[in-house]
């Protein structure tokens, strides 16, 4: 199991707001969904998942409310908000920066 | 951040706080839900429900952790925490009321001690003088060249006028002293203190007139009307607070003075005065006497106290000091030393006690919060186990011991506002200078405050560090008998005990100096003895004849009031204000022993009987020794010995002027008992006595004190006295009848003060050190019981237990006594200058000190050891 700590500080932060960006989803439809698009190489503990979209909530860039789910069970479904929207494009920018550069000097080691 | 997120996220947080309940329920939920969708994804997979739930709870990594981790996130975390801490914090001081109690008890009282002793310390030493720039203000004197500056005396009128024209560090130079005097004409009569200084008085200060103006320079011209300023105190009192009052005239020792300004409120520097005279100087130097007077100066800008004091050192001494001029010098000292001088080390000697009481109190407190957190280790490892983070545990202790801190400090300030009163009742009056600056403000609660918060913090920081130190999340419930704080509450009980043991012996020290110091023989018996002293105004009474004429008159009113016995008067009562002290020669050019200076009393007939002092030889003064008698005088043992060594001492004759006329010529009737004049410590003064009715000169017979041995109720012949001296002259203000017992112990009330402080808080050292060493050994047999019960079992006496308690009692009393009798032999020294008759290594007081330390030790250990020997043996059996 890894920790958030594992993970790049934000990188977990980025993938949820990415996430949530195409579809409100409660959280362990998030969780479903990370381990299906970063596949193994990416395990996102279930322990630091919560964490994360709290913060994110209490930062305001993503809001949850309530909702039935498809088979009658209330769920907290989250929703990227407006000021999310943009953390998120200007945080991808950025991640596009930096993983361009770590990607170089790590081809440059190689 | 954009604002409008600014205000979300604020908003977002203050909901947080408010609805934390709401918002924990819904975190149950959203884990709950969470949880219920992992079961069915785990049961689609095959798995049993049991294997399911449990797959789910370990990859989400327990729900209680994640909770914790999650409410972080959320809300004015800090804030929130803190809340929430201390809402435990009471529930956990409610659980154990006792433990809480004894704490918050003995920090207040460790801290009210303190806060009492600080908030005299910053008023009197601390706070500035009430004048502009205090800080530049300073105090000039001429001192012998090889002392380091003992007592700040002054200048005399010479020196000043040398000192004024001759510095360029100084703005302003002046003279001043203070005098009692009577002042009449403004209601009643009143005996007040005026300030007699040079016109610069007002300028050094930066003092104005609230009304007309202050002395100017010219007013103390002899050919002028004499003129004063009066203090708002004097001016409200007994003039009505009159706006017209410039101008009108008051009387001030029966001569009329002009009225020519008033001073603002809280002025009355120095010494308390209430109005101020010109002093002319020049009339002193003229006159060929001279007086020293305290002397004081500004230092111009931008000069610092070493330069003044390097310039002024150079300067000469001026031309009318001794012959050994050459051996004194002009030093200069920041004005507050006057005030504060003489009562700084004993108030040092005072705040370091308490300090050292503190220190004890504190030592109990880390005892006790140590002994609280080894009874808590089950509770914290169960919070441990259950998820409960290592800094959420110790946050969690550091807020039960700041909530303590709080209680403590907030009682600690109430236990101080009763004790300043009761600290200034009990000293000696007008021992403590500046008392109206003592006070309890915001200043001082900050200071107890920040103490309180420091001690409580840094003793559950300690405990809270050691508890929550293992990693292991679920220890074994087995008994761990090995005590992890056996070191630390050694050292703990030690240090108190030895803390102890050096206000003990401190105050033993000072309790036998107080003793010593009652013992003296003072070679007069002040019981029943009454004292009336008054100041003969010079305008009523101009001449001699006339101050011998008012105190035949009043003797003979005295001799009439029923229920006095023997009555007399002196000009200058032992342990009075002054003690008149000078040179003499002898008849026929016998030679004069070098350095001997005489007293010189000045007594009626009937004095040496109303003050019990023997006659040992010859005769006593009669009323018929009068102007047209024979002079005559009497001796005192030691002066006739000194004088006329081997020889007999009446029949010889003594002048005690230097250049005597025929008629200044006394001869010895009588020798006399030796009398302490002014000390209880120093040398037996050597005395001789002239009568009243013989003495020429005026400044000899103005101040005047009648002594009276009463037979009868004191407080009613207090009244007849008074009206006894109304009858006599009632211009004079009514003097106060004052026992000459208390003139007497007024001499050793700084001793009996200190003594009775120091007592005081040895006393609740050593309650406090009982308390503690009992706490530790309570504990330590609570701890011991199984291990008690299995002794039993194999054999062992309650002898035998008892034995074991008392060799750890007396182990850990033990090496408190030496260290502290170690430390009291270095510390005691700092009380070397104020011990009489006693050295500070007393063996009589160590001894004590540690008898009593050990007795307490003792009592203290009774209870433990008694509970260890009744240790039921069957526990030996049984399990946790």
């Amino acid at each position: 199991m890894s920790k958030p700590a594992d993970l790049m500080q934000g990188t977990l932060d980025l993938l949820i707001l990415k996430i949530l960006s195409l579809e409100p989803l409660h959280g362990w439809a998030v969780g479903q969904r990370l381990t299906q698009v970063s596949g193994d190489v990416l395990q996102v503990s279930d322990g630091s998942l919560y964490p994360a979209l709290h913060k994110l909530e209490q930062n305001g860039w993503i809001k949850a409310e309530w909702k039935t789910t498809d088979n009658n069970r209330r769920a907290k479904f989250y929703t990227l908000t407006r000021p999310g929207r943009t953390h998120l494009e200007r945080e991808s920018a950025q991640w596009d920066r930096v993983s361009l550069a770590i990607s170089q000097v790590v081809k440059l080691q190689a | 951040m954009s604002l409008l997120r600014a205000l979300l996220v604020v908003r977002l947080r203050l909901h947080a706080l408010f609805a934390g309940r709401q918002l924990d329920r819904d975190l149950d939920d959203e884990l709950r839900f969470h949880l219920d969708r992992e079961i069915d994804a785990g049961m689609a997979r095959g798995l049993s429900v049991r294997e399911a739930r449990r797959v789910a709870l370990t990859a989400i990594g327990g729900l209680q952790p994640r909770r914790e981790e999650i409410r972080d996130t959320r809300g004015l975390t800090v804030l929130w925490h803190a809340l929430r801490d201390a809402r435990i914090a009471v529930r956990m001081i409610r659980r154990r009321p006792g433990f809480a109690a004894v704490v918050i008890l003995t920090l207040a009282l460790g801290l009210g001690g303190t806060t009492a002793m600080f908030a005299v310390v910053n008023g009197v030493l601390l706070q500035p003088l009430p004048f502009d720039d205090p800080d530049r203000l300073v105090l000039l004197s001429s001192a012998p060249r090889d002392s380091l500056f003992g007592r700040a005396l002054g200048l005399s009128e010479a020196q000043f006028l040398d000192v004024s024209a001759g510095n360029r560090t100084l703005e302003h130079v002046t003279l001043f002293a203070s005098r009692p005097a009577n002042v009449t004409g403004a209601g009643e009569p009143l005996r007040a203190s005026l300030g007699t200084v040079t016109a610069e008085f007002f300028t050094v200060l930066r003092a104005r007139a609230a009304l007309g103006r202050t002395i100017a320079p010219g007013d103390e011209d002899p050919a002028r009307d004499p003129v004063v300023v009066l203090s708002d105190r004097l001016w409200r009192g007994h003039l009505a607070a009159d706006p017209q009052v410039l101008g009108r005239a008051i009387k001030i020792d029966g001569r009329a003075h002009q009225i020519v300004g008033v001073m603002p409120v809280g002025f009355s520097f120095p010494d308390e005065v209430q109005g101020w005279v010109p002093l002319d100087v020049r009339s002193w130097i003229q006159s060929g006497n001279s007086f020293t007077r305290p002397a004081m100066g500004r230092l111009k800008a931008g000069v610092t106290l070493e330069q003044a004091r390097a310039e002024l050192a150079s300067l000469a001494p001026g031309p009318d000091t001794q012959p050994d001029a050459g051996n004194w010098r002009i030093v200069v000292l920041p004005l507050k030393e006057r005030a504060v001088g003489q009562v700084r080390e004993p108030l040092a000697i005072l705040a370091g006690a308490v300090g050292l009481v503190m220190l004890v109190s504190c030592g109990n407190v880390a005892s006790l919060f140590l002994i609280h957190a080894a009874r808590r280790r089950r509770e914290i490892d169960v919070r441990i186990a259950l998820g409960a983070g290592r800094r959420r545990l110790i946050r969690q202790l550091l807020v039960e011991g700041g909530l303590m801190a709080l209680l403590s400090g907030a009682l600690g300030l109430l236990f101080a506002t009763w004790a300043v009163p009761a600290l200034l009742s009990l000293a000696p009056a007008r021992a403590i200078p500046r008392v109206d600056l003592i006070r309890i403000d915001a200043s001082v609660a900050m200071f107890t405050l920040a103490l309180a918060m420091t001690t409580t913090l840094g003793f559950a920081l300690v405990p809270a560090l050691r508890t929550t130190r293992w990693a292991v999340p679920v220890r074994p419930t087995g008994r761990t008998s090995t005590d992890r704080h056996d070191g630390l509450h050694t050292i703990l009980i030690v240090a108190e005990v030895a803390l102890a043991i050096v206000l003990l012996t401190g105050a033993g020290l000072m309790m036998r100096t107080f003793l010593n110091l009652r013992a003296v023989d003072t070679g007069f018996n002040t019981e029943n003895v009454l004292t009336v002293t008054l100041d003969l105004p010079e305008g009523s009474y101009a001449t001699a004849e006339r101050a011998q004429q008012f105190q035949r008159d009043a003797l003979e009113h005295l001799r009439v009031v029923p229920g006095l016995g023997a009555v007399g008067a002196v000009n200058w009562l032992p342990f009075g204000t002054a003690v008149i002290r000078g040179d003499f020669v002898l008849d026929a050019g016998r030679p004069v022993p070098a350095d001997v200076l005489v007293d010189k009393p000045v007594v009626s007939a009937g004095y040496f009987q109303s003050m019990g002092i023997r006659l040992l030889k010859g005769r006593d003064f009669a009323d018929s020794d009068s102007a047209s008698a024979q002079p005559i005088a009497v001796v005192s043992r030691s002066a006739a010995a000194t004088l006329w060594p081997g020889e007999e001492a009446i029949g010889q004759r003594i002048s005690l002027r230097s250049q005597p006329r025929p008629a200044d010529w006394l001869t010895v009737v009588g020798v006399v008992e030796d009398v302490r004049q002014q000390s209880l410590t120093g040398d037996v003064g050597r005395a001789v006595y002239q009568s009243y009715l013989q003495v020429p000169r005026l400044p000899f017979l103005t101040h005047l004190t009648f002594v009276v041995r009463a037979e009868g109720d004191p407080v009613t012949l207090a009244l007849a006295i008074r009206n006894a001296m109304r009858g006599v002259d009632a211009e004079l203000p009514v003097p106060s009848v004052v026992p000459m017992h208390d003139i007497v112990a007024s001499r050793i009330a700084g001793q009996a003060f200190q003594t009775r402080l120091l007592s005081i808080f040895a006393l609740v050292a050593l309650t406090l050190t009982a308390i503690g060493i009992y706490g530790v050994l309570a504990y330590s047999v609570s701890q011991r019981t199984r291990e008690l019960a299995i002794r039993f079992v194999l054999g062992a006496s309650s002898w035998g237990v008892l034995r074991m308690v008392a060799r750890r009692t007396l182990m850990l009393v033990g090496t408190g006594v030496a260290l502290g009798a170690a430390g009291a032999v270095a510390l005691t020294q700092v009380l070397r200058g104020h011990l009489f008759a006693v050295t500070p290594t007393d063996p009589i007081v160590f001894g004590t000190a540690m008898a009593s330390l050990l007795a307490a030790a003792l009592v203290a250990a009774a209870i433990p050891a008694w509970r260890a020997t009744r240790v039921d043996p069957a526990l030996a059996l049984k399990e946790d």
